[in-house]
């Protein structure tokens, strides 16, 4: 959208300057006089989970719709998290718009597909055939990454990070969709200064990666997670620039060593293998603050890594997450990472979380901030806390786009501690 | 040492100085002036949301000030912790008395505050039409209708989302 205020609207802004403070105060609505730089504070809030958020408020007043289109950060976050291919086609218009309304900032940019009904399945039964309903759907969500990558690439030096999820919610979906995400990824094969962020959430990376593609143009990456099967050492890029890594271990973590810079680490344990032959003895990360493991596969396939923890020797971590029972049970008999400082033990196993407190959590010297999840507040309360010096416990409560977490919910391993909205809980000690 | 500081309609509040400090707007200026026993005049700000404001900075008045760095890791943590139960009852106003809040913890640079009330404010438009939203502020449209029209057709994408 190409905005330029009308005669009527300067008029009316005009208008308003000339009356006296008292006067507005008497005429205006209070949502009409708070300052343009609130009024961007409130829409940011409301954006935050869902970009697309900001549609109904450019229809509410002039200056609603002169405030939103006429601040850039307002659009440089880009989300697209389509149902059907109407909304891909929807989001196509709105991501165009996007590009043109941030001006020049960076654009960070999200497209999540999991979610996306390629077949029409909930829609009305059609005559076209699968082919015709595939070649369409790959020409709509081409036409998206068209969008946002701009003629002649013009985008692709604005993108500072770039989330792709097309796992396998849909059980078709990599299908339809595998030609469009592979287009994206051969876009993305070339200087791309800015962007410091890249997420892939894939059904596999053979399709991509496996001896064709090369990140190596990605000078700037620090920040890569890769939610998807495959070996991490198929992607070539410069693992010493890289300072978050998410990924799933399978079979080896051989790899792991070459990312020296590492400050983030979150390890998701997928394979039956094992710590293999080829793995390093030990993997040592001399910046390493944040660390977040699951180690069980989620079809609840045993594994044989119970010496993980032991592998990663990190003196500067200070944030420790563990997301399922295997991870708390396995760094407990580690006896490793008793410097840290907050703690995250997301588990439903109730007894797992208790003997981890009533067994280990006194060693934990320094620990300031202990999250689990809201069911498990009052067992940890009665049970273990008050061995320690904690005055706080926090429990998760939702996500940032307000989605409730509880026990039930697997919290997704690449999702940063600071994704969740979380609430404190004072606790007594010696009550 | 009490501040004093005096309202647009002039009234006069006595204020612990670790309280006023909650505002970096009174903090900076008594930084610039130095001890002195001058009230500040506050004209951007009534005694009623003026006594409402102290209220917040004196239950708050413990809390470590924002420093304007990156959080670290836990520091977003406790930032995004929900409302607390205390500010959820203590922005429990009127909208009148809610929107003055705002401007008063805008112009104060009380960051805190000012989060709790936009996100209050956020609270209320989330989910509702543009229709909704004018009705539930008292916003008057003054789009034309063929303003109305063309903003609509160019915004088509946003729709039933």
């Amino acid at each position: 959208m190409n905005y330029s205020p009308k005669w009527s609207e300067y008029e009316h802004f005009e208008s308003i300057h000339e009356l006296d403070s008292a006067h507005v105060s008497r005429v205006a609505a209070p949502a009409d006089r708070l300052p343009e730089e609130v009024l961007v504070f409130i829409f940011k809030i409301l954006i935050e989970p869902r970009s697309t958020s900001i549609g109904p408020l450019l229809l509410v007043s002039h200056y609603w719709h002169y405030v939103a289109v006429t601040t850039p950060s307002i659009w440089s976050r880009i989300h697209s998290r389509p149902h059907s291919l109407e909304e891909v086609r929807k989001d196509t218009t709105y991501f165009q718009i996007a590009a043109k309304n941030s001006a020049g900032l960076p654009l960070d940019v999200t497209i999540d597909l999991q979610n996306l009904d390629y077949w029409g399945k909930k829609g009305i039964p059609t005559a076209v055939s699968h082919e015709d309903q595939r070649d369409d759907a790959d020409v709509v969500l081409s036409g998206l990454i068209k969008a946002f990558v701009g003629d002649n690439r013009t985008n692709i030096a604005r993108l500072r990070s770039i989330s792709l999820n097309d796992a396998y919610q849909n059980e078709l979906s990599f299908m339809s969709s595998e030609r469009a995400i592979g287009r994206l990824l051969k876009e993305l094969d070339c200087p791309a200064p800015l962007l410091e962020s890249l997420s892939l959430h894939l059904y596999s990376i053979e399709p991509y990666f496996f001896r064709r593609r090369s990140l190596h143009d990605l000078k700037a990456l620090k920040h890569f997670t890769f939610d998807a099967g495959g070996h991490l050492n198929y992607i070539r890029f410069i693992p010493e620039t890289i300072q978050t890594l998410s990924f799933r271990l399978l079979g080896t973590t051989q790899v792991l060593s070459q990312f020296i810079g590492l400050r983030t680490l979150s390890i998701a344990n997928w394979t039956s293998l094992g710590l293999s032959d080829e793995a390093d003895p030990e993997v040592i990360f001399p910046l390493l603050e944040c660390l977040t493991l699951r180690l069980c596969h989620p079809s609840g396939m045993r594994f044989r890594t119970a010496l993980l923890p032991h592998k990663i020797r990190a003196p500067s971590l200070n944030t420790l997450r563990l997301l399922d029972a295997e991870a708390i049970t396995a760094v407990g008999i580690a006896e490793a990472y008793h410097h840290v400082h907050t703690l995250d033990l997301l588990s439903p196993q109730s007894q797992v979380i208790i003997g981890f407190i009533k067994r280990h959590l006194y060693k934990y010297a320094a620990l300031v901030n202990l999250t689990v999840f809201p069911g498990n507040l009052n067992v940890v309360k009665d049970e273990g806390l008050a061995l320690t010096g904690l005055n706080f416990v926090y429990t998760i409560i939702s996500d940032k786009e307000g989605m409730a977490v509880d026990a039930s919910i697997e919290l997704p391993l690449w999702k940063p501690a600071s994704d969740y909205i979380y609430k404190k809980h004072a606790i007594y000690s010696g009550q | 040492m009490p501040v004093l500081l005096v309202t647009s309609d002039n009234e006069q509040f006595r204020v612990e100085k670790v309280v006023a400090q909650r505002s970096v707007l009174i903090k900076n200026m008594l930084e610039d002036v130095g001890e002195s026993d001058q009230p500040i005049p506050l004209p951007n700000v009534t005694a009623p949301v003026l006594k409402k404001v102290l209220e917040y900075c004196d239950h708050h008045q413990t809390d470590p000030l924002p420093t304007g760095d990156e959080p670290s890791a836990d520091e977003s943590r406790k930032r995004t912790t929900d409302i607390s139960e205390w500010d959820q009852k203590f922005i429990t106003v009127d909208q009148e008395m809610l929107f003055e809040i705002i401007l008063a913890a805008n112009y104060l640079d009380i960051k805190p505050l000012l989060d709790v009330g936009c996100k209050t404010v956020a609270n209320m438009i989330k989910g509702k039409s543009p229709e909704e939203i004018r009705k539930l502020f008292n916003i008057v449209n003054d789009f034309t209708p063929e303003e109305e029209a063309q903003i609509k057709k160019e915004n088509e994408w946003a729709e039933d989302r």
